[in-house]
């Protein structure tokens, strides 16, 4: 059967605690077989959706679709073809790794045949078979969580949820688990909240970014950063040993030209931001009449990070919400 | 719809396992306070209280240490089983997102429960046969199980309503302390409840925990069973089952 074209259909989603409201009417679509991230700061409302679209919790207004099943009147549909990786690692502590993916899998209803087999070749695929009789509590952190994720894989789900799957980890566990998403994509829709710009910016097909329980922009992640990406920053690139000298001559000819720019910082000493005032083009030609097109390495915009995105967007969404 | 398959045996297997992993342990525990009240009462007043309603002293104890701890453990494994699950590893939130029902989850944990108390209090059936000079009539085995298998619900059933309500674990010790025990010592445990004044004798008997203590001896040593007793711990039984499954799914869908 082919699946549908929307792995999620979000419309409208409201969700208010006592006062607050957590989710402020966000929607949005996600296409089969891609990478969606959900960014935003703390208290954003990114755990709430989630806890919606897995149907843990129940919106007080608006819909959602998970391959085309209703979260609200399809839910055991829905449980049959998703997955979730949660934010911490959560395991009954008295049992072992093994019988904890079991007892998974039976919930799923898979024969038992078939579950051991699948258990097995994914414990083996992250290199967990020899740990399998382990407590969770005597795996390092980084097995635990590919052990979340395999939990999560068990029963082949269509749609995987992924909550902030490398918080904690040290740089080499975050990127085993990246490897493993990056594996998944051909095989299962995901969805991925984090607060690492860096992982949503490597992962994801397309992102939307949540602030106070709305939806304050979505594309992908090019798009994002296009949109933020400023017409007067320059990234310089010169040839070694001449970029010092460089910096002297190239501080005292922008200094009287250009409307006050900025000359950054030179990190490593080769490499050079330039940031005008003004996106006038002739500041930068000045610029260029005084390096040798030999010593030119690399001239470009200098294109803004899902950082600066981030942090404007969220900057002025904040804004806008005490203003009104 | 409930799932037997898919949702209430794997919960109940779960229970089982991690009871077994540690089974010295646990029967270690489980026998520690009928084994002590064993000692204290049975052979410390043993010169003291001969005869007890025409039978010796410690044939009266002996069941009631066996009731005792189906009813502890059923509370016991309730109420620290949901607490862990839902407050402490957060399984339930795992659990919830399978395709089973929340009704599937807390019957698994309700019938594990009840299981686990069941068989502790066999442990301790076999123990206390070796100790103590108490001859069982296997076929009056049949009305005590009546009466300890709504018993094992019912406490479970509390338990479970325990663990699901309170977020610290002092507070399950609290109610262990302020109504599982009281409960515990009015139930005609250690004495015979004609013993209490007749003012207070009516409520008394109303206790499912006098259903079990004394409604348990009676059975075990005669095989007889009374309506009312019976009446008590069913009904109670089915209520709390009703009662703490309804807590249950309120409580998760909040």
């Amino acid at each position: 059967m082919t699946p549908p074209a929307k792995a999620i259909e979000a419309l409208q989603i409201t969700k208010n605690y006592g006062k607050i409201q957590a989710l402020k009417g966000v929607s949005f679509t996600v296409e089969t077989g891609s990478v969606f991230s959900i960014l935003g700061p703390n208290g954003a409302g990114k755990t709430t959706l989630l806890k919606i679209l897995t149907t843990i919790s129940n919106p007080d207004t608006g819909k959602a679709f998970i391959e085309g099943f209703n979260i609200l009147t399809q839910t055991l549909e829905v449980r049959q073809r998703i997955g979730i990786v949660s934010q911490d690692n959560h395991f009954d502590r008295y049992l072992s790794i093994w019988h904890n993916l079991t007892l998974h899998a039976q919930m799923h209803g898979l024969p038992k045949k078939e579950y051991e087999h699948r258990i097995t070749a994914l414990l083996k695929q992250v290199d967990l078979y020899d740990r399998r009789f382990s407590l969770a509590d005597d795996l390092s952190g980084g097995m635990q969580r590919r052990v979340s994720l395999i939990r999560a894989l068990i029963h082949n789900p269509r749609v995987l949820f992924l909550d902030e799957p490398t918080t904690g980890l040290d740089p080499q566990a975050r990127a085993e688990i990246w490897e493993m998403i990056e594996n998944l994509k051909q095989t299962a829709t995901i969805i991925l909240t984090t607060h690492y710009m860096e992982e949503a910016d490597r992962l994801s097909d397309r992102i939307l970014l949540l602030n106070q329980g709305q939806g304050v922009g979505i594309g992908t992640p090019r798009e994002l950063k296009l949109a933020l990406t400023p017409s007067n920053k320059y990234e310089l690139a010169l040839g070694v040993p001449k970029a010092k000298d460089y910096a002297t001559v190239l501080q005292q000819v922008i200094n009287p030209l250009t409307d006050v720019p900025v000359f950054e910082e030179i990190i490593p000493l080769n490499d050079f931001t330039l940031e005008f005032q003004t996106a006038k083009p002739e500041n930068l030609k000045e610029v260029l009449r005084h390096i040798d097109p030999s010593d030119l390495i690399r001239l470009g915009k200098l294109e803004a990070n899902l950082e600066d995105v981030f942090l404007s967007i969220t900057k002025r969404s904040n804004a806008q919400e005490r203003a009104s | 719809m409930l799932n037997f398959k898919q949702g209430i045996f794997p919960l109940y297997q779960k229970v089982l396992r991690q009871e077994s992993q540690s089974w010295i342990a646990e029967t270690l525990t489980t026998l520690a306070v009928p084994l002590s009240f064993f000692l204290a009462f049975g052979l410390g007043l043993r010169g003291y209280i001969s005869n007890v309603n025409g039978v010796p002293y410690l044939v009266f104890l002996a069941p009631g240490l066996i009731s005792l701890t189906i009813m502890l453990e059923a509370y016991r494994t309730g109420a620290w089983g949901l607490w862990l699950d839902r407050w402490y590893q957060k399984m339930i939130n795992e659990y919830r997102i399978k395709p089973i029902t929340t009704s599937d989850i807390i019957i698994g944990e309700i019938l594990g429960g009840f299981t686990v108390a069941l068989f502790k209090g066999a442990i301790v059936t076999l123990v206390l046969l070796i100790l103590a000079p108490v001859s069982v009539h296997w076929k009056y085995l049949g009305p005590y199980l009546f009466y300890m298998f709504p018993g094992s619900i019912l406490f479970t059933c509390i338990g479970t309503m325990v663990g699901t309500m309170f977020r610290k674990p002092d507070q399950i010790a609290q109610i262990q302390t302020i109504v599982i025990t009281p409960l515990l010592y009015l139930g005609g445990l250690f004495f015979p409840i004609q013993a209490f004044p007749a003012s207070i004798l009516p409520i008394i008997t109303w206790l499912p925990t006098t259903a079990l203590f004394d409604g348990g001896r009676e059975a075990l040593l005669s095989g007889h069973l009374t309506i009312q007793y019976s009446l008590i711990l069913w009904l109670s039984a089915g209520l709390s089952f009703w009662a703490a499954t309804l807590l249950f799914n309120r409580k998760l869908s909040e």
